[in-house]
């Protein structure tokens, strides 16, 4: 700032009541300050203020900028998306009510169909996408070499270095290339989880590798963070590091650990942990329920495998535990059976899943084993016995205590059941969106397949427009809306075909149901024309 | 020889919805995108028309009058276009497959027919005498005002004497209330360009950036200006007409217009709009393209229609015609006389270094000293990042800083590259605000989305 106008300013801050002195300068604006002194103190410090402003004005100059400008040099590997895609995407940006979820979904589709958006659009997806982990790789692929040259100079898009060579795009298929082993340890978290990654999806042994070198430096969590990676063409050669982090001081380590070796029966560990067992569930009572024998002595080798002898203090974690019951052999066998997923059990005892959970059922210990083995199912998501308990479940609505027991599954598993419920309807879930809806938003980031899309239309869809024909209901509308942001687009076509046919009786609330059709299908429509645009 | 390719304008989405009234027009015609909500669809040269069902029986007539455009709908809604007019037009852009018809409906000819007739007698009344001025009343009135404009700047030059007196910092506390009124007593006055000063002032007091700095420029430039009305007689008469222009005299756009216009092809380089509670403000940039003239077409609207501004200036255009400029000393505000309908341009040339383009400045600062913000359009700059800022930079290795409001700079950046790009925008006194770019081809609107609140 020019030192003439700083002392106006301060004296402008301040103001006049606490005095005024002319800007100390050369000899002709002192002249021109000389004419003024017969003024108010106000009037002075004004006319001063106008003269120089005046001056300044007209002598202002360009700064000279030796800083040479940082120039993006490389060229374009993807081709612009479309007039009308664009035209969709600009709509999504410009509506604020609009969820971030369509916002994703066009991402997700440029991504997939490798299209990037003009230059000027680029930096609202990288604000966009800043906070949505999900799509930053498929929002480097959007934004193209512009965008990652931008994130180099923005602190807050930083996420988008782990793109920066173009050979961390999970898509990528271009083959191997080895990348710098001093970029492991320099990156940040994001940038490190995608290094692993994408050595691990092309040689995952040197990602273990790569994994070890830092072990002992890293945080706990990120320790945790990095393991999890290792689900990614998991095999034998993980076993050994995986048996050591069973010691690691990290509790959160241990458990990841733990998940990874029961994930299978290859691992010793599986097997190790199933031997404890297997003499446990031997017997059978006269109903050919399992008879459990509890054990009697907690055996040196559990305490390697991570168990604890001593009950907590805050008592056992269960609920259903007899009066009669040995609270310690509970605990132990309880410890023994959180060590495998319950269908591994099943396998290796020889039984379908759904003999054993009838046998379990029918368990002289049934309370303590159905409620151990569902915590087992749950802590190592095994959909396969989750969904086994919910086919043998009386029903029920769809509450929090669903919402839980499908915490952390895959998405695979979760659908699983929707598809046995959308074809029986046995639970009332349909009419619960409060729980039901952001339940589907988060555990279908993707929208549902296509095979559960066709089961919806054709056994669900029916339903819901036959039962509220002549009634409006307020979780029609909402269990619409969600289902036009999950359903495949492409269905589109024959969803509408169906709807057409059919035709809402007149009543007092046609308009509703009408209006909830219309918003569900116009919607639904928008999905379509937009995924369109991207197979074309 | 400046070579240049026009080519005529198809309206985009983006221009499209620029027409809109507000967002929520945008939105509820979103829901209208669907060809199975127009039972029927028509184009031909002149026009597009349709019928869009509605929840009533009979379905809504939609016209769009292509030239201008001009909208027409038998909705009720009271917006101006409605939401079945702009999703017509959007429609078009995107889906001009579904349009099959070519021989307008009864209803879409007589539109169209009763259109020409007013463009007719509109023809017809400009070439009528017009009235005879009673010279006396009118000499009488004009010197009411001049009291009252006395009697406002003498209040106002009390306020600002105070405001100095007290200091900026114990202004920053108190309460906009005393800009208001100050501004009201200022249109009460009869000086709507002196309120205009005092509510930029009162703005720049909440700016996060330098804000104190701002304010004395502007307090600066109204002194200056109040000071110059004081010796009114010691000015040339086209300073004279800057400054009462400045203070708020309106001129007669019907005398104006009689005047001798300047032909051009003038260029949109850039537009943007300003709103307070009294009325929406739209400022148009554009630059002939022989004559090398900067032109300003200044819009407002007032009470319920305020957002209704001219929408057909579209940015990155070129219309050929004739525009009238305002008297005074460096005459830049401007009003149309007639004009072709506009075409996109394809070639743009500038000032390519920041001292020429300094020296333009300086040169109109000797004649007008009262003038606001300049136009400046450079060739070849380049955004660089220097000791913690971003500047334009040119190839001479000078630059500027931006404006702190501008709130594209990113976007900016990403169409540059780092590479040099065409840039026009306004140098604020301080620095530049950049409202258009020239890259690869293209004019790209940098014009902040929306209204600006003032």
């Amino acid at each position: 700032m020019n030192h003439l106008w700083e002392h106006l300013l301060k004296q402008g801050i301040l103001g006049t009541a606490s005095g005024f002195s002319f800007p100390p300068t050369h000899e002709s604006l002192q002249q021109l300050w000389q004419q003024l002194t017969s003024h108010s103190t106000e009037e002075q410090f004004l006319s001063t203020l106008a003269v120089l402003n005046q001056y300044l004005q007209n002598g202002r100059l360009p700064e000279k900028i030796e800083t040479p400008a940082s120039v993006d040099q490389a060229h374009e590997e993807f081709p612009l998306c479309n007039a009308v895609a664009l035209s969709y995407l600009k709509t999504i940006l410009r509506d604020s009510q609009q969820k971030s979820f369509l916002f994703q979904e066009w991402i997700r589709l440029a991504g997939q169909a490798k299209k990037r958006v003009p230059y000027e659009l680029v930096p609202t997806l990288l604000n966009r996408g800043k906070n949505i982990p999900t799509i930053h790789a498929e929002i480097s692929i959007c934004v193209g070499q512009r965008g990652l040259w931008l994130a180099s100079l923005n602190e807050e898009w930083q996420y988008l270095r782990a793109f920066s060579k173009g050979a961390f795009h999970k898509n990528s298929e271009a083959s191997f290339v080895e990348l710098d082993p001093k970029e492991w340890e320099e990156r940040t978290v994001p940038e490190r989880v995608a290094f692993l990654k994408y050595y691990r999806h092309f040689a995952p042994e040197k990602a273990l590798n790569i994994l070890q070198t830092s072990w002992k430096k890293d945080s706990a969590t990120n320790r945790q963070i990095f393991l999890q990676v290792l689900h990614t063409q998991l095999s034998l050669k993980d076993e050994d590091f995986l048996e050591s982090c069973l010691q690691d001081r990290s509790l959160q380590v241990r458990e990841t650990a733990l998940q990874l070796l029961t994930s299978s029966l290859e691992f010793r560990f599986s097997q190790k942990c199933l031997q404890f067992l297997a003499p446990y569930f031997s017997e059978r009572t006269k109903s050919g329920g399992f008879k459990i024998k509890f054990p009697k002595s907690f055996e040196p080798e559990w305490e390697k495998m991570g168990l604890e002898e001593k009950i907590p203090k805050q008592g056992l974690p269960l609920l259903h535990v007899g009066k009669n019951m040995n609270t310690e052999g509970v605990w132990w066998l309880h410890q023994l059976l959180q060590t495998v997923k319950p269908s591994l059990l099943a396998s290796h005892l020889q039984l379908s899943l759904e003999s054993f959970f009838s046998m379990a059922q029918s368990s002289d210990s049934k309370s303590f084993l159905t409620e151990s083995l569902l915590f087992s199912a749950k802590y190592h998501r095994d959909g396969d016995y989750i969904f086994a308990v919910l086919k043998h479940s009386p029903p029920k609505d769809f509450s929090y205590e669903q919402v839980e027991l499908f915490e952390n599954l895959a998405p695979e598993a979760i659908e699983k059941f929707l598809m046995h419920e959308f074809q029986h309807e046995k639970n009332k879930w349909l009419e619960n969106s409060y729980y039901l809806a952001p339940f589907l938003r988060k555990n279908f980031p993707e929208g549902f397949s296509q095979t559960l899309s066709e089961r919806f239309i054709q056994d669900v869809l029916p339903r819901i427009l036959e039962q509220n024909k002549n009634s409006y209901s307020y979780y029609t509308r909402e269990i619409l809306k969600v289902f036009s942001e999950l359903l495949e687009p492409m269905l589109y076509p024959q969803t509408e075909a169906l709807l057409k046919k059919w035709e809402p009786s007149l009543n007092k609330n046609e308009k509703y149901d009408q209006e909830s059709i219309d918003t569900f299908l116009n919607f639904y429509q928008f999905r379509y024309q937009i995924k369109k645009e991207f197979m074309v | 020889m400046i070579e240049v390719n026009v080519v005529a304008v198809n309206w985009t989405t983006d221009q499209i919805i620029a027409m809109a009234p507000d967002s929520s027009s945008v939105q509820a015609a979103r829901k209208l995108l669907v060809p199975r909500k127009w039972p029927s669809l028509g184009v031909n040269d002149d026009a597009l028309w349709g019928e869009c069902q509605g929840s009533g029986k009979d379905p809504y007539q939609v016209s769009i009058a292509l030239e201008e455009p001009a909208f027409k709908c038998t909705c009720p809604s009271r917006k101006f276009p409605c939401k079945h007019g702009i999703a017509l037009f959007i429609l078009h852009a995107d889906q001009s497959s579904h349009f099959k018809e070519n021989t307008p409906p009864t209803w879409l000819a007589d539109w169209l027919s009763k259109r020409g007739e007013r463009k007719v007698k509109q023809e017809e009344k400009k070439t009528q005498p017009k009235k005879p001025v009673d010279e006396a009343a009118q000499a009488k009135r004009t010197q009411q005002r001049e009291e009252k404009v006395q009697k406002g700047i003498e209040e106002l030059e009390l306020r600002l004497r105070d405001v100095v007196r007290r200091g900026l910092l114990e202004m920053q506390s108190q309460s906009y209330q005393f800009w208001e009124e100050t501004e009201k007593r200022m249109i009460d006055a009869q000086a709507p360009g002196l309120a205009n000063f005092v509510q930029e002032l009162g703005s720049s007091i909440v700016l996060k950036e330098n804000w104190s700095s701002v304010f004395l420029t502007t307090l600066a430039r109204l002194h200056l200006l109040l000071e110059s009305y004081k010796r009114f007689d010691q000015w040339s008469s086209e300073q004279q007409a800057d400054i009462r222009m400045l203070i708020g005299w309106t001129q007669s756009k019907e005398e104006l217009l009689q005047s001798q216009g300047v032909f051009d092809t003038w260029k949109v380089l850039g537009q943007y709009l300003e709103e307070d509670e009294r009325l929406v403000v739209q400022r148009v940039w554009l630059y002939g393209e022989q004559t090398g003239r900067y032109a300003l077409i200044i819009n407002f609207t007032f009470g319920p229609s305020r957002r209704i501004v001219d929408r057909s200036w579209l940015t990155g255009t070129q219309l050929e015609g004739e525009l009238i400029f305002y008297p005074g000393a460096t005459p830049l505000r401007a009003l149309v006389k007639n004009l072709k309908p506009p075409e996109t341009f394809r070639q743009i040339r500038g000032d390519t270094q920041w001292l020429e383009a300094f020296k333009r400045y300086k040169e109109v600062l000797k004649q007008n000293p009262w003038q606001g913000a300049f136009p400046m359009l450079l060739e070849g700059v380049t955004p660089v990042f220097h000791k913690e800022k971003w500047y334009l930079k040119d190839a001479t290795g000078y630059g500027v800083s931006f404006n702190a409001t501008f709130r594209r700079l990113w976007d900016l950046i990403a169409i540059s590259g780092g590479k040099p790009i065409t840039l026009f925008g306004e140098w604020r006194f301080q620095d530049f605000w950049p409202l258009g770019v020239w890259a690869e081809n293209v004019y790209q609107d940098l014009a902040p989305e929306g209204v600006i609140v003032a």
